[in-house]
């Protein structure tokens, strides 16, 4: 009997441990990846990059300035279900190409969920397109915002 | 075709249910040792009664759950009751539950309710129908649905675009799942008994606009789970309208 006492109060113990250490990574993401590829072939090429804006946003997007990427990470704003993206490059490696200007208006739906009572909520995202792009072409590789997708968008440039 | 896409569905629901499940070998056990001890009380009471009227129901139990007044008491976050009414077919019940359950967490960033009522309707195969105290040990299934509301409103903060604030209303969402059942009831007193019933539920359908990502299913539990366990502990009354079985006098 003493046995079966000492039994259950452990397993209640390594229990309520195990919901105190509850990990708070939820699914959801708003991150999207972008490829730039040459037009006319499936080429990866790197753009340099001034900057980028957000449209309604004063700051440009802190996290690009003046760089040279061929890929590139962007996020939507959660509390919109449309982002603008202005690119400023100002050349390519390759073929010069000075004061370039391109827009690239993103879609998409948000919804929030609760991950659980003590970790609390997080917005999961899904259903990106395209409502309108000024590169020579665009196709959407992965409409869903996932973590481990390695490209959402490929910019042909 | 309507029958060939329902049974196609079963068998679907049934195979994932086998192949995903550890419980079914308890279950099994579980069925193997109530068959056991009914087998035996069969082979010492005789049935008088012909089989043509067995199928009369004898019987109307009615009870509520004792579980969801606790939570009622002791949680501010779950409230919530449910009724359970019973009718017997000869060793087989027919079951429906009703019930309603209030959820409301409170956060230092969010504040989430859930709110609806829930029912179930299904049978019982009882395994012991000869039992002379007229206790109840059984298994059964249920088809169970709920229907609610829910709404949270919160924040969430991203590191590049700061903190976002929303408010997210789900007006009406219908869940839909299967529940397998066991459980017991004894009689304690006159016509009362308490008893269990531990519920497997599985198989959820959700339907309805969801602006916000469900959360908490009354009746159900956590919409992120594909199967959730549940456990109601029953006080019922049982209205009689005639004996069964005639329990033979000990020589």
């Amino acid at each position: 009997m003493t046995k079966r006492i000492i039994i259950s109060i452990i397993t209640i113990f390594f229990v309520s441990a195990c919901v105190d250490e509850e990990l708070c990574t939820g699914e959801g993401t708003n991150e999207i990846k972008l490829l730039f590829v040459e037009s006319g072939t499936e080429t990866p090429i790197e753009v340099a990059l001034d900057s980028i804006a957000v449209s309604g946003r004063p700051e440009n997007y802190p996290l690009i300035a003046d760089t040279i990427v061929s890929a590139l990470t962007l996020t939507v704003d959660p509390a919109r279900t449309l982002t603008q993206f202005i690119f400023y490059a100002k050349s390519k490696t390759d073929t010069v190409m000075f004061g370039r200007i391109d827009t690239l208006i993103l879609s998409y739906n948000v919804t929030p969920k609760l991950i659980s009572v003590q970790c609390g909520p997080e917005f999961i995202f899904s259903d990106l397109d395209t409502l309108k792009f000024t590169f020579d072409s665009l196709q959407i590789v992965e409409s869903h915002f996932l973590l481990e997708v390695e490209t959402n968008l490929k910019i042909y440039y | 075709m309507l029958n060939l896409t329902f049974y196609s569905k079963l068998k679907q629901t049934l195979r994932y249910i086998i192949d995903n499940t550890r419980w079914l070998k308890l279950l099994l056990i579980w069925i193997a040792l109530i068959a056991n001890h009914s087998g035996t009380t069969q082979a010492i009471i005789s049935d008088s009664i012909p089989k043509s009227k067995m199928i009369t129901p004898t019987m109307f139990m009615f009870g509520f759950d004792m579980l969801g007044p606790a939570y009622t008491v002791i949680s501010e976050q779950r409230s919530g009751w449910e009724l359970e009414a019973s009718l017997d077919v000869h060793k087989y019940f027919v079951v429906f539950n009703y019930g309603a359950e209030f959820f409301d967490f409170q956060k230092d960033t969010y504040d989430y309710t859930s709110d609806g009522i829930y029912w179930r309707i299904g049978a019982d195969i009882n395994m012991i129908p000869r039992d002379e105290f007229g206790s109840l040990m059984y298994f059964g299934l249920r088809y169970s649905g709920s229907t609610l509301t829910e709404k949270m409103t919160g924040k969430v903060f991203d590191k590049q675009w700061g903190t976002t604030y929303f408010t997210s209303l789900n007006g009406n969402v219908n869940a839909r799942w299967i529940e397998i059942v066991v459980g017991m009831r004894a009689k304690i007193w006159k016509e009362l008994f308490v008893g269990y019933t531990l519920r497997l539920k599985t198989s959820l359908r959700l339907s309805g606009d969801q602006e916000l990502e469900t959360y908490r299913i009354p009746g159900y539990g956590l919409a992120s789970e594909s199967t959730f366990w549940g456990l109601n502990y029953y006080i019922s009354w049982r209205f009689k309208f005639r004996e069964k079985y005639t329990v033979p006098q000990k020589e």
